[in-house]
């Protein structure tokens, strides 16, 4: 039993040293990067590489304050978001019903205007005016030669 | 032990790829391939596009009292399908519609899924049918015309079908413009059904126009009231008369005996619907020979000075004879037209060669239409002149053998108060967006020619010295020994000219000996033309001369126009004329 411990211990032991090879590493950090390349010569070792993006990244990712950070301001962008978005609806609802409300008053004074204009027609307040007030329309215009003749009028 | 442990792991790995895949590929088919039509799907459900429909336009007298308006009505539909018990639906409802329940139980065992039974219900019914509303029915919002003044000015503002189209008058004629463009928004629907707004809400409402006329429904109520008058008394079969302002063109009032009220137009037959002061034509009669004279003078083919032979009222020309009523040996131009000599007209006449006087007759608009925004204008009739007869062209000369709507006569006698302009009637002052915009010009879209609007440049017809002269034998006519001594009105000098024609029945292949038109044209106060009125009543039974039917109804409409427009009498000699005198626009 122990050999057979022993063999698995030794097995996942040269497993892990196979899988975790720099050869093997599918994916390297900026850090890894500069260990297994030690030697590079010190004027390349300040050059820009496209391959350290993500590698700078990934390391960023090891961090836990980084990640909490990126956390706390996502949440605050979504929260943000939702903040506005709900502003938005509760106007544009708002801005509904006041246009309803809008719509009915105009509707209103429309009826109005209308009812004013129809009980005001010349025809109907010539014949109110004759029937109840016994009123004529006048046969002439008034008959002023002049003003001067104002003053001449006698009572 | 390894091997499996690898095999094992690469089996997990593949199956979480394989079902990544599978999830990749589902989103690509979802988002990619099916993208469009899912999206649609989906907002079709939670969002709906509402449309604004446009109200369609107000028309508005030149004081913007309403004569036309569209107001929110209720129609009641029905879902035959969705109905639980017809005949129960059918009994509730028939007494509040007016619709007989056997009648209505027909319609609601329809197949369809959705008919009208009734539309455009009055307020107070619809209120009584809310309380009702029987399963599978519903109401539906919809605009209905209304114009307020009913009868007044009928004819000219037409009216509009149960779907809110112009089907006559200005109703149709500017249609586009009133019936307006629908306009549609985007909203969301939320789970309490209350609706969002998401994209194109309007900033402003749908775009329609609304008229302001030049009509003044004072004037157009009094002159419709004196011309119903007028036709009562006189027996006649109709009549029309035409208020206009001289200076400008705008027409205060058209108004056409027996009218219509346009709110009821379904029990009028289509005769009333006419607007006969421009659709119409009529043998302008002796209204005409102002035109003849005028052409003559300006031709320099006859003199103030000159006499005439009247040939003692009976005259041949090819064959017929020309009439005058009164028999006149000499008469001066003067009195030519103050008596009305048909016979010395035509002698006038007939100096001119046809095309010349031709030439004259469409200057002062008559062959074309005039152009006054007024629906359906006839454009008249006009012989080719050289088609003329030695007859056609003598009766010419007095009115008779040309046929004129009452608009282009009152055109050409309008020209005489503008010292020899032609002015182009004009109805509509302004058109009116939804802003509350004031436009004199619009284009719409694929229209060729642009709505214009408010008066137009006026056209020299003839000299000013011709029209000056021309208008002082108008003077006469309404003076002592004139032919319309009833159109004269107290403290105004009144210029006009009376007309009677007869009428010719085709029935018979000649004028008829019993049918006439009688007519009288001018303007007021002579001086100082502010109003141009024409008035013609049709087949008039009891007298038909145009100085005892049409001159008194001149008169009254012209009295009480001038009272509303403020045109005070003319001061005597010893006054400051300004001290007296009150614009119109006072």
């Amino acid at each position: 039993m122990d050999r057979l411990l022993q063999k698995i211990e030794k097995e996942l032991i040269n497993l892990s040293s196979e899988s975790f090879s720099s050869k093997n590493i599918p994916f390297k950090s900026y850090k890894m990067e500069q260990t297994f390349f030690p030697n590079r010569a010190s004027s390349l070792s300040g050059q820009f590489r496209w391959k350290y993006i993500p590698a700078v990244l990934w390391d960023g990712m090891q961090s836990f304050y980084t990640m909490m950070l990126l956390g706390f301001l996502i949440t605050m962008g979504c929260l943000f978001y939702l903040w506005q978005w709900m502003n938005y609806r509760g106007i544009a609802t708002d801005l509904d019903l006041l246009t309803k409300q809008h719509a009915a008053q105009v509707y209103q004074i429309e009826l109005l205007e209308v009812e004013i204009d129809y009980l005001t027609r010349p025809k109907r307040l010539e014949r109110l005016a004759s029937g109840l007030m016994q009123l004529q329309p006048p046969e002439h215009p008034p008959r002023f030669v002049s003003l001067n003749q104002v003053s001449e009028i006698p009572e | 032990m390894i091997y499996s442990f690898k095999i094992r792991l690469l089996t997990i790995v593949g199956l979480v790829a394989l079902s990544l895949l599978i999830a990749l590929g589902r989103s690509f088919q979802l988002q990619v391939l099916e993208g469009a039509r899912l999206e649609k799907l989906a907002q079709s459900q939670h969002q709906r596009t509402v449309v604004l429909e446009p109200k369609r336009g107000r028309i508005t007298d030149q004081k913007g009292r309403i004569l036309a308006v569209s107001i929110p009505v209720k129609s009641l539909y029905a879902n035959p399908r969705v109905i639980e018990s017809v005949p129960e639906t059918a009994r509730v409802l028939s007494p509040h519609l007016g619709i007989s329940y056997h009648k209505l139980k027909r319609r609601l065992t329809s197949k369809r899924s959705f008919i009208w039974l009734k539309r455009q219900i009055d307020p107070e019914q619809a209120k009584a049918l809310e309380k009702l509303m029987p399963k599978g029915t519903g109401f539906v919002e919809e605009y209905r015309r209304y114009y307020p003044q009913r009868n007044a000015g009928g004819q000219m503002l037409g009216f509009t079908g149960i779907d809110s189209q112009g089907l006559e008058g200005l109703e149709y004629e500017y249609e586009p413009l009133l019936k307006g463009k629908p306009q549609g928004y985007i909203v969301e629907k939320e789970g309490t059904y209350r609706t969002v707004p998401l994209k194109g809400y309007p900033e402003r409402p749908p775009e329609q126009f609304s008229l302001q006329l030049t009509l003044d429904s004072r004037i157009q109520h009094l002159t419709e009231k004196h011309l119903a008058q007028g036709v009562i008394e006189a027996q006649a079969d109709r009549g029309t008369a035409i208020v206009m302002d001289s200076a400008s063109g705008a027409i205060l009032a058209v108004a056409s005996y027996p009218g219509f009220d346009p709110n009821r137009y379904r029990q009028f037959s289509r005769a009333h619907f006419l607007n006969r002061a421009v659709t119409s034509g009529y043998e302008p009669g002796s209204t005409f020979k102002v035109i003849t004279l005028s052409a003559a003078l300006s031709e320099g083919l006859v003199s103030v000075d000159q006499n005439f032979d009247c040939e003692n009222g009976e005259y041949k020309v090819g064959g017929h004879r020309i009439r005058d009523v009164k028999k006149h040996q000499q008469l001066s131009l003067l009195e030519v037209l103050k008596k009305s000599s048909n016979i010395c007209a035509a002698k006038i006449g007939m100096r001119l060669t046809p095309h010349v006087f031709q030439d004259y007759i469409r200057r002062f608009g008559f062959g074309s239409k005039p152009g006054s925004g007024l629906a359906a204008e006839a454009s008249g009739k006009l012989l080719p002149a050289k088609k003329w007869t030695s007859v056609d062209h003598a009766s010419i000369s007095f009115g008779q053998g040309i046929l004129a709507s009452p608009l282009q006569m009152l055109m050409a006698i309008n020209v005489f108060a503008n010292q020899g302009k032609l002015i182009t009637p004009y109805t509509v002052e302004h058109a009116i967006d939804s802003t509350g915009k004031k436009l004199s010009e619009l284009i719409q879209p694929g229209q060729k020619t642009p709505y214009q609007f408010g008066p137009k440049i006026p056209e020299t017809v003839i000299e000013p010295q011709v029209s000056d002269l021309v208008r002082k034998f108008m003077i006469s006519v309404t003076e002592k020994g004139g032919t319309a001594r009833r159109a004269a009105i107290e403290g105004y000098e009144v210029a006009g000219k009376t007309g009677t024609s007869q009428v010719y029945d085709p029935r018979l292949g000649r004028y008829s000996k019993t049918q006439y038109v009688a007519s009288f044209g001018g303007f007021v106060p002579a001086n100082d033309p502010q109003i141009s009125i024409l008035v013609l009543i049709r087949n008039p039974r009891k007298s038909y001369y145009g100085g005892v039917v049409a001159a008194p109804i001149f008169r009254d409409i012209a009295q009480k126009t001038m009272m509303i427009q403020k045109v005070l009498p003319p001061p005597n000699e010893k006054t400051n004329p300004e001290s007296i005198r009150v614009s119109h626009n006072g």
